[in-house]
């Protein structure tokens, strides 16, 4: 078991430092000259070189890179001469528009989407699961293609649609819910909870559709298996047979789906964020891609490859944890 | 094996019937099947795949999905009719009374619980016991079905168990509750033919000891010669012949039985014999031929417009042995002729 958790994380550091250099080249190798961007309109061409000079463009791109990674861990000082500024770890850079550092934007941003994705991803997943459950158990009944009919609807429904339906609904037209805005959860959470209802509940069917169906799917499939006819010949009660025997043989790939929806999550939700005018990590890097400021753009999508590299080795160990025939391979 | 002591079966079916609905129509699985099982008694269900003997098992611990298998007919276990039993009654005598060993132990144990804790489980659902006394008993019958070991082997799960020994684990599970009717499904076809001896001699000790009734649904007339006292063939949810292990085994009535016979390489057996495999497929048990349904694969058949092909045979004594029935219309002479020259006995233990 130690010896699978060492080789997952290693792993998963692997592939983190991948992603960091793949985006780095990416970002780096635009045509587009942060310094020129960096510039008011009339910069001189000296102007120009010197900014260059200061941000240590000129410099090799490996050397950029391990400036960078070395900020991202232990701090850097950025620029030289008398321009030099102390970059404390974890430091992402400067934004390019507003020199304000890339750290402290995110740091804004993040709880925003953190309160969004585990919101949505706590409704989601207990939904689609007892959703899932119930229409496997009832298959062909009205409540199964009930079922099934709203999945399709969650997997089909463009986000921003049923974000703008929501809001039209019970915003604007009824007034139910106060127009979504981000209390901090410590400040008041009921506020908090409120402000978040909306985009939980837009982000959660879509989530919910796949998360659902594939429970459908795997526990139909388990509750024909053999090992749950031996547990009805050993007399178990039948919502034991459902729960202990087949529920816990078909959850692990409900719990990839689940994990990974997270991960997804945790990176930013671009266009509900937009739609709900939440400032958060997706709209923080949609943002930033349209002006071009790439230290923000490199570590957002640094944030969302950790997120998704960290959800992928939790789902993973989970596995182990759920299936014995893992832990020993 | 003989029987020790048998008053009146303790298990009796009655006409049963079992028809599944599917998209295509009835699908008859079984279609009128009677036959009994004393305590200490050993009855061998054989057919091939389709005949209806492992839907027949399941049926009498009540296994069917209720929404899409129709059965009809009677089941009395030690005179409690079975199919009229509520859920909860029926319930509480699975795995307590009746149990059943399955065929393939890797798929029929869960895979994510250790063995241990799946005999525990079934040993507590029937008795009030705390954990304790039931891993000292569930250990205790790892130790009978000759597991070495039990104690370490109690905490391992089905996976970290050879074949054999994870058959031995189910059939530990199955009699943990010492029950008085064991159905055992194909136990052994999963097995290499070593391991397939040792699990049958087990299963016989077991049954000397407990003096519980087992019916082995199988389709090897090998394991049947082995440790079957009656035996029951059924062919397209029928019955079709039933007797004495030695009456069936070397008497043989039934053209199917012939053929069954004649499919089995036997080791005593003439080396320069061809084995004869019985000719065409089971049938469609959507669409079961008319009249005999073996007689579209009988090389016996009396012919084109015959009882044979428009008249379902009668399960019929044969002069001097009146427990040993057969459904076939040919002439008992003529089989007598056509059993003594042209079929091959297995013989039994």
């Amino acid at each position: 078991m130690l010896r699978f958790v060492v080789r997952r994380v290693l792993l998963a550091v692997l592939t983190l430092f991948a992603v960091s250099v793949i985006t780095f080249t990416l970002f780096f190798a635009v045509p587009s000259d942060p310094a020129q961007l960096m510039c008011s309109k009339d910069c001189t061409h000296e102007q120009i070189e010197q900014t260059r000079d200061a941000l240590g463009l000129n410099d090799p791109i490996v050397t950029q890179y391990t400036d960078y990674m070395t900020g991202i861990f232990v701090g850097r000082d950025i620029g030289k001469g008398e321009a030099k500024v102390r970059c404390d770890a974890p430091c992402f850079g400067y934004s390019y528009r507003d020199n304000e550092s890339v750290w402290s934007n995110i740091k804004d941003a993040a709880p925003i989407t953190l309160s969004i994705a585990v919101g949505a991803w706590i409704i989601q997943t207990l939904l689609g699961i007892t959703i899932g459950v119930i229409a496997a158990l009832r298959r062909g009944s009205v409540i199964d293609k009930v079922a099934v009919g709203s999945t399709l609807i969650g997997a089909s429904m463009p986000v921003y649609f049923f974000s703008a339906i929501l809001l039209l609904v019970f915003v604007y037209t009824t007034n139910i819910i106060p127009r979504p805005v981000y209390t901090p959860l410590l400040d008041n959470p009921a506020k908090w909870a409120l402000g978040m209802l909306l985009p939980w509940l837009s982000l959660a069917l879509i989530g919910y559709a796949n998360e659902a169906r594939m429970t459908r799917a795997t526990m139909l499939e388990t509750l024909s298996e053999d090992f749950v006819r031996t547990a009805k010949a050993k007399g178990v009660p039948k919502g034991q047979v459902h729960r202990r025997h087949a529920l816990r043989a078909s959850i692990t790939p409900v719990i990839t789906i689940s994990g990974m929806n997270l991960g997804y999550l945790m990176g930013g939700a671009v266009i509900t964020e937009t739609v709900f005018g939440l400032p958060g990590l997706g709209k923080l890097s949609v943002d930033a891609v349209s002006t071009l400021n790439l230290p923000i753009v490199m570590a957002t999508v640094l944030i969302a490859a950790l997120a998704i590299v960290i959800m992928t080795m939790v789902v993973d160990f989970l596995y182990a944890v759920i299936d014995p025939r893992v832990r020993l391979s | 094996m003989s029987q020790t002591k048998s008053s009146g079966p303790y298990l009796s079916i009655e006409d049963l019937k079992v028809h599944f609905k599917t998209e295509d129509g009835m699908v008859k699985a079984v279609d009128g099947v009677s036959f009994e099982v004393s305590e200490g008694e050993t009855l061998g269900v054989v057919g091939e795949s389709g005949s209806g003997k492992s839907v027949t098992g399941m049926s009498i611990l009540g296994l069917h999905d209720p929404k899409r298998a129709r059965i009809s007919g009677k089941i009395y276990l030690d005179g409690t009719e079975l199919l009229h039993l509520s859920e909860n009654k029926l319930r509480a005598l699975r795995g307590q009374a009746m149990t059943m060993i399955f065929q393939d132990a890797l798929t029929a144990l869960h895979p994510y619980y250790t063995v241990g804790r799946q005999i525990v489980e079934a040993y507590r659902l029937h008795h009030n016991v705390s954990k304790g006394t039931a891993k000292t008993r569930a250990i205790e019958m790892l130790d009978r079905v000759g597991i070495p070991e039990p104690g370490k082997r109690f905490a391992q799960y089905p996976h970290e168990f050879s074949g054999g020994m994870r058959q031995r684990a189910m059939i530990a599970m199955s009699l943990v509750n010492n029950p008085r009717l064991v159905i055992a499904d194909e136990p052994t076809t999963a097995l290499d033919v070593t391991v397939q001896g040792q699990i049958l001699d087990l299963l016989a000790d077991l049954q000397k000891e407990f003096n519980s009734a087992i019916i082995m649904v199988t389709h090897d007339l090998g394991v049947i010669s082995d440790i079957a006292d009656r035996v029951v063939v059924m062919y397209g949810g029928r019955v079709v012949e039933e007797g004495t292990a030695v009456d069936v085994m070397s008497t043989p009535q039934h053209p199917y039985t012939w053929g069954l016979l004649n499919s089995v390489p036997t080791l005593h057996g003439d080396a320069s014999e061809d084995l004869r495999p019985i000719p065409g497929n089971p049938p469609s048990l959507l669409n079961v031929p008319s009249g005999c349904a073996f007689h579209p694969r009988c090389q016996h058949s009396l012919g084109k417009g015959s009882a044979c092909e428009t008249e379902i045979p009668q399960l019929l004594g044969i002069n001097g042995a009146p427990n040993h029935v057969a459904a076939c219309h040919l002439p008992e002479s003529t089989r007598r002729r056509i059993m003594e020259t042209d079929v091959r006995k297995v013989e039994v233990a």
